[in-house]
């Protein structure tokens, strides 16, 4: 984060008094001539900030060593249609650097799925990446299994960087949260979705006795008169 | 040129102790494999490398789909993790061969790269091959529909013999 370090008073304090005992005469005290020194006060202080604005737009253009930080932005997305429990939750976490400088140590960790209500079916929930250059951006997925059904909320993950090959300090940042899904049960979902084969099959073997004994009265009856072609003599159906 | 860069390579080499040889990798792949309720097919391998020359803590780089990436390690350093999502529609069953570069490896593809030379003559260290069985995507006919043809047949057969008949 850019921060303005020089402070605004001092300067404008000093000027003050050294515009007064410019303008006053010898003593150097504020209030003996408080009129040229209300004058010199407003001169400092638009001195002031004028010199301030220069140095602010310095800062923002310069490319000095001190402004270089890399910049991380990660996203968190899960790419599925229905949660069900027991079947595949896929996440991926995404990875972009918008910085100037090369990450280091790029550490990427998610609590969000505890042991006890996810069986992690792929992948690793806590990574890190050696270096990410600038522009660059890296993408990791990880694959899931719910043990429970019902409403979850998929929290954020953490994201913990050297903002540049030279500084100590770790930058500490998050993903973007997907936000709260339901998880299917999954007799649910297999009774909406499933092509349920077993179930056409019972129905098959169970009309199998109301189609066969008609069937096999008429074929009998056929081949016994089959030979006469004008024959009457057959049972509707 | 070539030769410098190589020399300069080997002399980084030498000085961090990061080259890798005689890279052996244990994989174990996943892939989703039911695609009615994912929208993307997450391709994931999970692997250990060991080098005859027992140097540990090596970053690498893997040729994906999405490019040369950086691999991603569990925190110990121990595991590495490539992985990658595609769409539904475009993914294809079979092999997918992931090759793998250390830094030089890298430092001379991203080289061939600029200088649009071939990338093949870039020898990787260690190649994965995750296999994709493909993906369950849905029976092909419904079972409804079958049930439903085969009423209409029987229903057909059953009538054409008795107009059969009462002709």
């Amino acid at each position: 984060e850019y921060s303005i370090s020089n402070h605004t008073e001092e300067p404008s304090c000093q000027l003050t008094t050294v515009l007064c005992v410019v303008l006053g005469g010898t003593t150097g005290r504020l209030h003996t001539h408080s009129v040229s020194c209300g004058a010199a006060l407003l001169l400092s202080k638009m001195l002031c900030y004028l010199i301030l604005a220069l140095a602010f737009v310095g800062g923002v253009f310069s490319e000095g060593e001190g402004e270089e930080r890399a910049r991380l932005l990660a996203a968190k997305r899960v790419h599925n249609l229905y949660l069900v429990e027991g079947r595949d939750i896929v996440v991926q976490y995404s990875v972009h650097n918008v910085g100037q400088a090369a990450a280091i140590n790029v550490q990427l960790t998610d609590a969000g799925f505890s042991t006890e209500d996810f069986d992690i079916a792929g992948g690793q929930l806590q990574v890190k990446f050696d270096r990410i250059a600038p522009n660059a951006n890296v993408s990791h997925t990880v694959v899931v299994k719910p043990k429970k059904y019902g409403y979850f909320n998929f929290t954020a993950a953490e994201v913990s960087y050297q903002p540049s090959e030279e500084s100590a300090e770790i930058q500490i940042g998050y993903t973007s949260e997907p936000g709260e899904g339901g998880i299917i049960a999954f007799r649910d979902y297999d009774r909406k979705f499933s092509p349920h084969v077993f179930d056409w099959m019972i129905f098959a073997l169970l009309m199998i006795p109301a189609l066969l004994v008609p069937f096999l009265m008429w074929y009998n009856i056929k081949s016994k008169y089959a030979t006469v072609p004008r024959s009457k003599k057959g049972k509707s159906d | 040129m070539n030769c410098l860069v190589l020399v300069l390579a080997a002399l980084v080499a030498v000085v961090t102790g990061e080259t890798c040889t005689g890279a052996q990798v244990e994989a174990v792949g996943f892939t989703s494999q039911d695609a009615t309720i994912v929208t993307k097919i997450a391709y994931i391998a999970d692997f250990t490398l060991s080098c005859s020359n027992g140097a540990k803590d090596i970053s690498l780089y893997a040729e994906t789909v999405d490019g040369i990436v950086g691999v991603a390690r569990s925190v110990d350093g121990v595991k590495y993790q490539v992985s990658w999502v595609e769409d539904v529609a475009t993914a294809s069953s079979g092999e997918r061969p992931i090759k793998l570069y250390d830094e030089q490896g890298y430092a001379s593809l991203r080289k061939a790269q600029r200088g649009s030379e071939d990338t093949s003559s870039v020898q990787a260290i260690a190649t994965i091959n995750l296999y994709h069985p493909g993906a369950y995507r849905g029976p092909w006919v419904q079972s409804e529909t079958m049930a439903i043809l085969a009423a209409i047949f029987i229903y057909y057969y059953a009538l054409t013999q008795k107009t059969r008949l009462m002709a």
